[in-house]
């Protein structure tokens, strides 16, 4: 098993040990760390094998890489420089990256990362780093860089994993959600933030017609890209200034639907990891799943398995998304 | 694997939705997504070459990935894959 969730001293061995580690735990936990060949993001929910879901403080959840990845090299990059984060991946192997959310260098790349040189042509996974809900607010999201023992709250961390000869890395997503028999959305103006909507051509004020059809926000928008089901999820409905905000960005020229919804998460996703990813378990490296979907679906004490990992402010899979679990797929070539 | 050039016409016909397929890598149908998009939005020749070129170099820096051979089968048939 390379993944699990530990306590301090034993994490702490691993890094003396000079293991390859892909981290998240709570900001106090974290700072106690050795320096070593590490890199994480801040978050107290896991999903953790022999656990299943849960919210603990006194925990690090460990991604142990060590076996499948022959060296490492950690870049830490600004809203400007972030561009390059495609083109400066290994040729041979995967980026893993952290951001602390609502920093500007996460926005950015919300907004930005499909028009980044080379976007696609390597493997970008990662996620966004978050807080105990309790302290929203109070406690800003972090990332720490192993080497140099540095946390931040403001840029990107990339761990650029070169594979060892022989396998092969590449990303997957589970997403849940599909677009339900409503109107298409579209938005004149994309971002984080909207006001206005276009319901099947039709300009209108989009928190005036979520409050008429009586839309659960819990369920994202949906599009469709090329096959791909992309969420934004909603964030929050202001009646007074009529602004929408979401978590992930709504892009203009982008057709949205609300999405149907899912009665059962865990029996839902149950089923589709029979039909898509049947005795891919032991192939997968890392997964992160949406904190949305911890808390709407209600996952503390239920496991997602074979799928473990950190519930997250944000999943990327080449690019920002939401609601969603991403995860790394390594094997032979 | 021996893969059709950026020149190929068959990237062009994909990014101009000219023909479609059902596509199984992550990365080449998020970003098509993108350049359909785009060259629907700027039809000159040089933004059309670029998307297929941006989608052939998908392909191209991704081939010993088991879902993008998968996709050059069903694009170009088993005989060219």
């Amino acid at each position: 098993m390379n993944q699990s969730i530990m306590g301090l001293a034993e994490a702490t061995e691993l890094v003396k040990a000079g293991r390859i580690l892909l981290l998240a735990g709570d900001e106090d936990i974290l700072r106690q760390l050795p320096k070593g060949q590490w890199i994480a993001g801040t978050i107290p929910y896991f999903i953790a094998p022999g656990h299943g879901g849960l919210a603990v403080r006194d925990k690090i959840f460990v991604t142990d890489i060590s076996a499948v990845v022959e060296s490492v090299s950690i870049a830490q990059y600004d809203q400007d420089t972030l561009s390059r984060v495609y083109v400066e991946g290994p040729e041979h192997g995967f980026s893993f990256i952290v951001m602390p959310a609502t920093c500007q260098t996460h926005l950015a790349f919300a907004l930005n990362a499909p028009s980044y040189e080379d976007f696609g042509v390597r493997p970008l996974i990662g996620w966004i780093s978050g807080v105990h809900l309790s302290d929203l607010g109070k406690v800003t999201p972090k990332i720490f860089n192993g080497l140099t023992g540095v946390a931040l709250e403001e840029g990107a961390l990339v761990l650029q994993a070169a594979l060892v000869p022989g396998k092969v890395a590449e990303i997957g997503i589970l997403n849940l959600f599909e677009q339900g028999d409503g109107d298409v959305l579209t938005f004149p103006a994309g971002g984080f933030s909207v006001s206005d909507v276009l319901v099947n051509g039709e300009k209108r004020n989009f928190s005036e017609y979520i409050s008429e059809n009586k839309l659960d926000t819990r369920l994202p928008l949906v599009a469709d890209y090329y096959g791909v089901m992309v969420n934004s999820a909603f964030q929050s409905v202001d009646q007074a200034p009529g602004k929408v905000v979401f978590y992930a960005p709504v892009f203009n020229g982008v057709r949205y639907k609300h999405a149907k919804p899912v009665e059962d998460y865990v029996a839902a996703f149950n089923s589709r990891v029979a039909q898509e990813c049947q005795g891919c378990g032991d192939r997968i490296i890392f997964s992160c799943n949406c904190i949305l979907n911890y808390l709407y679906s209600d996952l503390e004490g239920k496991t997602t398995a074979p799928f473990f990992g950190p519930m997250t402010f944000g999943e990327i899979a080449y690019q920002l998304l939401t609601q969603t679990m991403v995860f790394l797929d390594i094997y032979d070539a | 694997m021996d893969m059709p050039s950026p020149s190929h016409r068959i990237w062009v016909d994909i990014v101009t939705r000219k023909i479609g397929y059902r596509l199984d890598f992550l990365a080449a149908k998020v970003l098509l997504a993108r350049l359909i998009q785009s060259a629907a939005e700027d039809q000159s020749a040089e933004n059309i070459s670029a998307c297929a070129e941006k989608l052939h170099a998908v392909y191209a820096k991704n081939l010993a990935v088991s879902s993008a051979q998968r996709d050059l089968k069903t694009i170009f048939g088993s005989e060219r894959s």
